[in-house]
C-alpha cells in the first residue's frame, strides 16, 4: 500500500501537545522533536479521527484531490518515516478514538503545504528513560496543588 | 594545575528530606575538596529537616528557610546567596559519586571558555527484595540528563543566563539548559558519572507524566525565543564533546 489514506498516532513512543498555533511532538525513542504549524497542525490533530486525510482537505478546502495529494503526500510520508504516525487501514466511518484530550487547532485560513519541521538538537537528551516513566522525583508537589492547567495523563 | 583555593559552593534545596540529606551531605564531604561553601534551602519543609541539618556538622554549612515555592525559587535563593565562584546543586535524596567534584573542576581549569561541565547520570532503583527501601542499585547505563544536579557550573554563566524559571515546576532545570543552549554558552559533556539520581518507586508513573508535558512546554518556550525576529527556529549549537578528564576519565593533575 504506497498511498495510505488513514493513519494511527505511535503512541506511546510518541507524545505531543497542541498549543494554540503549533503542535510539539517527541519521538521518545530517538530523542528528536518536531514543530508543525498551519495545515500541518490541523492535519495532525485531526489524522485518528480521518478516514481519508487527502479527501477529506479536498472537500474542505474545495481543492481537487490530485492538488492536494502533491501538497500533501510528501508531508504524510515524512510522518511514517519519522515513526511519528503509521498507517492504519480502517473499514469505512471506523473511527479510532483520539489518543488525547488535545483540543484542535484552528483550521487554517489557506491551503499551503504542510511542513514536518524536524530538531535533532536534543537527540541525546530526549530520549525515552527517564523522562517517560519519572513523575516528580526528588520534589514532592505540595498536597491538593492543582496541575496547573488542567490537563491529565491520559490512562 | 588545579587552584587549591577556589570556593565552590553547593546549593542543596530540599522539601522534606530528612531521611536522605544526610547521605546528600555525605556524598559532597567526601569528595576531598576543602573548600566546599553548602547551602541547604529548606522549601517549607514540614519534616524534621531542620533537625536533621542541625545535627550535621556545622563547618562550612549554611542553612536557609523559606515558604515553599518549588525546587526553581530554592535553587535561586541559593544563588542568591552563594559566594562561590563555582557552583554546583544535588537535591537532597540523592548524590555526587566520588571525586566528580575535583574531576569537574579541572575541567573548568583547564579549559577557560567552558561555563559549564555537564556529567552523565546513574539512575538507581530499590534493590530487589530490599524491604526497607533504603539500599539502590544501578538502573541501566549512565545517560546524559539535562540536570544542575549532574553540572557544575561558573557563576557567571548565571548572570548572562539568569537563574531558574520559578514558574515552572517541572522540566525548569531543561529550561535552564535550552536557554544557555539559545545562548550558546559553551558546555561540554563528560563521559563520566556526576550524578546519582535516586528514583523512588512511589515517584514513578505509567504513561505520559507531568514531567514529560512540561518538556513540551519548555521545547515550545524554546521554539518561540528562536523565532523572535520572524525567521525560523535555529538548530541549538552542537554540544561539545571536551569534557574528558585524562586518559584514565579521572581528574587530570589533580592528585
Amino acid at each position: 500500500m504506497s498511498r495510505p489514506a488513514s493513519f494511527r498516532i505511535e503512541s506511546p513512543k510518541v507524545v505531543y501537545e497542541v498549543f494554540d498555533d503549533e503542535v510539539v511532538i517527541i519521538n521518545l525513542e530517538t530523542g528528536v522533536y518536531y514543530s508543525l504549524n498551519g495545515l500541518g497542525a490541523e492535519i495532525w490533530t485531526r489524522i485518528e479521527e480521518t478516514d481519508d486525510v487527502v479527501l477529506e482537505l479536498a472537500a474542505r478546502y474545495q481543492r481537487p484531490a490530485g492538488d492536494v495529494e502533491a501538497a500533501v503526500r510528501p508531508f504524510l510520508d515524512g510522518l511514517v518515516a519519522e515513526g511519528l504516525v503509521a498507517p492504519d487501514p480502517r473499514a469505512n466511518g471506523e473511527r479510532r478514538h483520539r489518543t488525547s484530550g488535545a483540543t484542535a487547532v484552528t483550521r487554517v485560513s489557506t491551503f499551503e503545504a504542510p511542513v514536518l519541521h524536524k530538531y535533532s538538537d536534543m537527540q541525546e537528551l530526549l530520549l525515552l528513560d527517564p523522562i517517560h516513566e519519572v513523575d516528580e522525583v526528588g520534589w514532592p508537589v505540595r498536597p491538593n496543588e492543582p496541575d496547573g492547567d488542567g490537563r491529565k495523563d491520559p490512562p | 594545575m588545579m587552584n587549591p583555593q577556589r570556593l565552590v559552593s553547593v546549593i542543596i534545596p530540599v522539601f522534606n528530606g530528612e531521611t536522605h540529606l544526610v547521605d546528600a551531605v555525605d556524598s559532597i564531604r567526601r569528595q576531598e575538596y576543602a573548600s566546599v561553601e553548602l547551602i541547604v534551602v529548606d522549601d517549607g519543609s514540614s519534616d524534621d529537616t531542620a533537625g536533621a541539618v542541625r545535627r550535621l556538622p556545622q563547618d562550612g554549612l549554611r542553612y536557609v528557610y523559606q515558604e515553599n515555592g518549588g525546587p526553581s525559587r530554592a535553587r535561586n535563593r541559593g544563588l542568591a546567596l552563594a559566594q562561590g565562584d563555582v557552583i554546583g546543586f544535588l537535591d537532597a535524596d540523592d548524590a555526587w559519586p566520588p571525586c566528580r567534584l575535583r574531576r569537574q573542576l579541572a575541567v573548568l581549569d583547564r579549559e577557560s571558555s567552558i561555563d559549564v561541565v555537564l556529567g552523565q547520570t546513574q539512575l538507581l532503583r530499590p534493590s530487589a527484595g530490599d524491604a526497607t527501601r533504603s539500599r539502590f542499585e544501578k538502573d541501566g547505563p549512565p545517560i546524559v540528563f539535562l540536570s544542575p544536579n549532574a553540572a557544575l557550573f561558573r557563576r557567571r554563566v548565571f548572570e548572562r543566563v539568569g537563574g531558574f524559571d520559578e514558574a515552572l515546576r517541572y522540566a525548569e532545570d531543561i529550561d535552564w539548559f535550552m536557554r544557555a543552549r539559545e545562548l550558546d554558552v559553551p558546555l561540554a559533556v563528560e563521559h563520566d558519572v556526576a550524578w546519582l539520581y535516586r528514583r523512588h518507586e512511589r515517584n514513578m508513573t505509567r504513561g505520559r507524566s507531568m514531567r514529560e508535558l512540561r518538556v513540551l512546554d519548555v521545547l515550545k518556550r524554546s521554539l518561540d525565543r528562536r523565532r523572535q525576529g520572524g525567521r525560523g527556529a535555529a538548530p541549538l549549537p552542537t554540544l561539545s564533546r571536551g569534557g574528558r578528564c585524562g586518559p584514565d576519565g579521572r581528574g587530570a593533575g589533580d592528585g
